[in-house]
């Protein structure tokens, strides 16, 4: 059984990595089961989770060897700028700040709750999740809840869905007789046309790679579904463009706009994928307005003016959480050394009993016991767990890794 | 009367700056609304009142002086985006506009003549409309540009994904096209007026019209192009992004145009 201290975080994100590093070390959805499995096995570590998202990849370990930060750096971040790594309580407090949306370009958005319990999910189910783990992701979904049910840290929030829909009417206006595209109809495809058919856009076309999802979502909005052998054609119809696809390489690509016909607007492709789901060279198109993951985390910056105080309130929340998980460590830890104790006292008892009995009275021999178990607690007791400190010094600690981390 | 006019023109200047303060503000907060209106108001009331006072103090519709014709542009300029802004609803480029308005005027009050240049008699009622529409056609032309460039500032700023006060500001692209076309429909409509009443007035004044010349040439050229930008929406070829180069290229050329060519003499027979 572990301690907090045991925990360790390593990874990338959008505050200090660019998109076309990210994207190569992004996992798939698919593959976060199988991702879990190896790193665990490369690393030696007990435990093993990876949290893969549009901002983020970061491995979270527990029970890891010395040579485990040296193997995913040179193995799983290498070549990489603003590889993280955090261990402890620091790795925690990273952990629960993500959990909250502190961490994401979106402040305080809560799609990275549903992507951390699926890489909870994917790490459970591929067996490399372990009590130490099991826990922390744990505590880290409830203090993600509490924040945003306590503070006001998600008021006036946009997804990142909402804020390339915010893009796109500056450059088409409204989305009254506009025609609409989403591609990829994976869970933020679905997001992301909702948040079409909520600024206005009708009969959103919804190609996908399989037909499935792509019929499911467009009955579910009144749309059209297509094939994505159908993507010249339905991009010369569309007025703006959604990628949310979960594919290696690029689905929208330069080939598709040669012969493309000449329009009055310009066309506005917003992809939302990492890895890009659009050829970054189609910006240099005329009449196309390409914005990437990397241009939505400018548009929502503004988002995160005034929300201040919510942070405020958000820390609390968060070190209250992170307490929690260490003081149940702790007890955990403590569990081996009480029924070692037990067992030992009973040993004395029996040894007292063998040794003294008939030689001593009754009150000397209670003496003695008292006595040999005394001597056995308090040896037990300065050997015993040291816990992470008082709720101050944990805020402290706190303050300084946000002061440190960002 | 002539102190007046000439205390009004340098007046101007200073309402126009206080104007330019209230639409800068209106870029970070939403107030000052009422205030911004009741002064622009204000200020076509005194471009008007100027003109008048010049007019009837020299007899004759004021474009001799080329003071009165960078005045009779700011005014064309702020009366053009006042409608612009009533029928669109939106106060977009207002910062913009009123600082070019008011660049004209301080140039205006600057070169304002002590002594009314002598003129003669006005000899044809057509005068005023071609002078009138010509000041308007170079208003429109300004003001079009102004959305032009706005456009086109905007379109770099996000292509090169910045979104800083510019995006703002700004309204959408479409609805900086939408006022684009509105300006250029009132050049088109204001140039195809003062063209054809200029045609008459020559006729009336017994003036010998060289349709070749570059003058007539060249307000043809802007009258088409006015068109072409009015219409663009109807015209496969003429896509937003041309439609607001466009428009931005003009205008600086017609700028330039109005400070080196037109303004030593003032506009031709201006006088008469």
């Amino acid at each position: 059984m572990a301690a907090a201290s045991d925990i360790l975080l390593i990874g990338v994100s959008h505050a200090g990595t660019p998109l076309a590093q990210r994207e190569r070390c992004a996992v798939a959805a698919a593959d976060l089961g199988g991702r879990c499995r190896e790193l665990k096995e490369r690393t030696g570590a007990r435990e093993c989770c990876v949290i893969s998202t549009c901002n983020r990849t970061e491995v979270l370990l527990a029970g890891g060897t010395e040579a485990t930060v040296s193997v995913l750096r040179s193995e799983v971040f290498a070549g990489i700028d603003g590889v993280h790594e955090y261990t402890g309580l620091e790795a925690l407090f990273h952990l629960y700040r993500v959990a909250a949306g502190l961490e994401s370009q979106v402040l305080g958005e809560t799609q990275i709750l549903a992507q951390l319990r699926e890489s909870t999910a994917a790490a459970r189910s591929a067996g490399t999740l372990g009590d130490t783990l099991g826990a922390a992701l744990e505590g880290a979904d409830k203090a993600g809840r509490r924040v945003r049910a306590e503070t006001a840290i998600g008021e006036g929030t946009l997804s990142i869905a909402r804020a390339a829909i915010q893009l796109a009417q500056k450059v088409v206006g409204s989305f009254d007789a506009k025609q609409a595209l989403v591609i990829g109809c994976g869970s933020t495809g679905r997001l992301a046309a909702q948040c079409l058919t909520d600024a206005g856009a009708r009969g959103i076309l919804c190609a996908n790679r399989s037909r499935g999802p792509a019929d499911e979502l467009a009955a579910e909005i009144g749309g059209s579904a297509h094939s994505l052998e159908e993507l010249p054609s339905l991009l010369a119809r569309a007025d703006v463009t959604l990628v949310a696809v979960d594919a290696p390489e690029p689905v929208v690509s330069v080939g598709h706009f040669r012969d493309f016909p000449r329009r009055q607007h310009p066309l506005v492709l917003l992809d939302i994928s990492v890895p890009r789901g659009v050829d970054p060279a189609i910006r240099r198109q005329n009449d196309v307005f390409l914005a990437d993951m990397d241009d939505l985390q400018s548009v929502v910056r503004s988002s995160r003016r005034g929300r201040r105080k919510a942070a405020e309130d958000a820390a609390l929340i968060l070190v209250a959480e992170v307490d929690k998980f260490v003081q149940r460590q702790a007890l955990h830890t403590l569990k081996p050394r009480v029924v070692e104790m037990v067992r030992c006292f009973e040993e004395i008892r029996a040894d007292t009993l063998r040794t003294e009995a008939g030689r001593v009275d009754a009150a000397r021999f209670s003496e003695l016991l008292t006595q040999r178990l005394l001597d056995e607690a308090l040896q037990a007791l300065r050997g015993g767990v040291k816990t992470q400190g008082t709720g101050d010094e944990l805020l402290a600690r706190y303050k300084s890794h946000v002061g440190e981390s960002g | 009367m002539k102190a007046a006019a000439q205390a009004l023109a340098a007046l101007l200047p200073v309402l126009e700056v206080i104007l330019v303060v209230l639409y800068g503000l209106a870029t970070t907060e939403s107030r000052g609304e009422r205030a911004r209106r009741v002064l622009l108001m204000a200020l076509l009331g005194l471009h008007g009142a100027l003109l008048l006072l010049v007019w009837n103090l020299g007899g004759v519709f004021p474009m001799a002086h080329p003071a009165w014709i960078l005045s009779g542009v700011a005014g064309a300029l702020l009366f053009l985006y006042a409608i612009v802004e009533w029928t669109t609803r939106s106060a977009a480029g207002g910062a913009v506009v009123v600082s070019l308005a008011l660049v004209l005027q301080t140039a205006a009050a600057m070169i304002w003549p002590a002594v009314l240049p002598a003129a003669a008699r006005q000899s044809s009622p057509f005068f005023a409309p071609h002078a009138i529409g010509l000041l308007l056609g170079l208003g429109a032309l300004l003001l079009s540009g102004a959305y032009g460039l706005l456009w086109v500032l905007l379109w770099r700023a996000l292509r090169h994904g910045r979104f800083g006060l510019l995006f703002r500001m700004v309204p959408d692209l479409p609805g900086l096209t939408r006022m684009n076309r509105r300006a250029a429909l009132f050049g088109f409509i204001a140039v195809g007026i003062g063209l054809n009443a200029g045609i008459w007035w020559a006729h009336d004044t017994g003036r010998q019209v060289v349709y070749t010349s570059p003058e007539i040439l060249t307000l043809v050229v802007v009258w088409l192009l006015f068109g072409l930008l009015a219409f663009a929406g109807r015209l496969r070829f003429m896509t937003e992004r041309r439609a607001a180069w466009s428009s931005a290229l003009v205008a600086a050329l017609a700028l330039l145009a109005l400070l080196f060519a037109v303004l030593p003499g003032g506009i031709p027979h201006g006088g008469d």
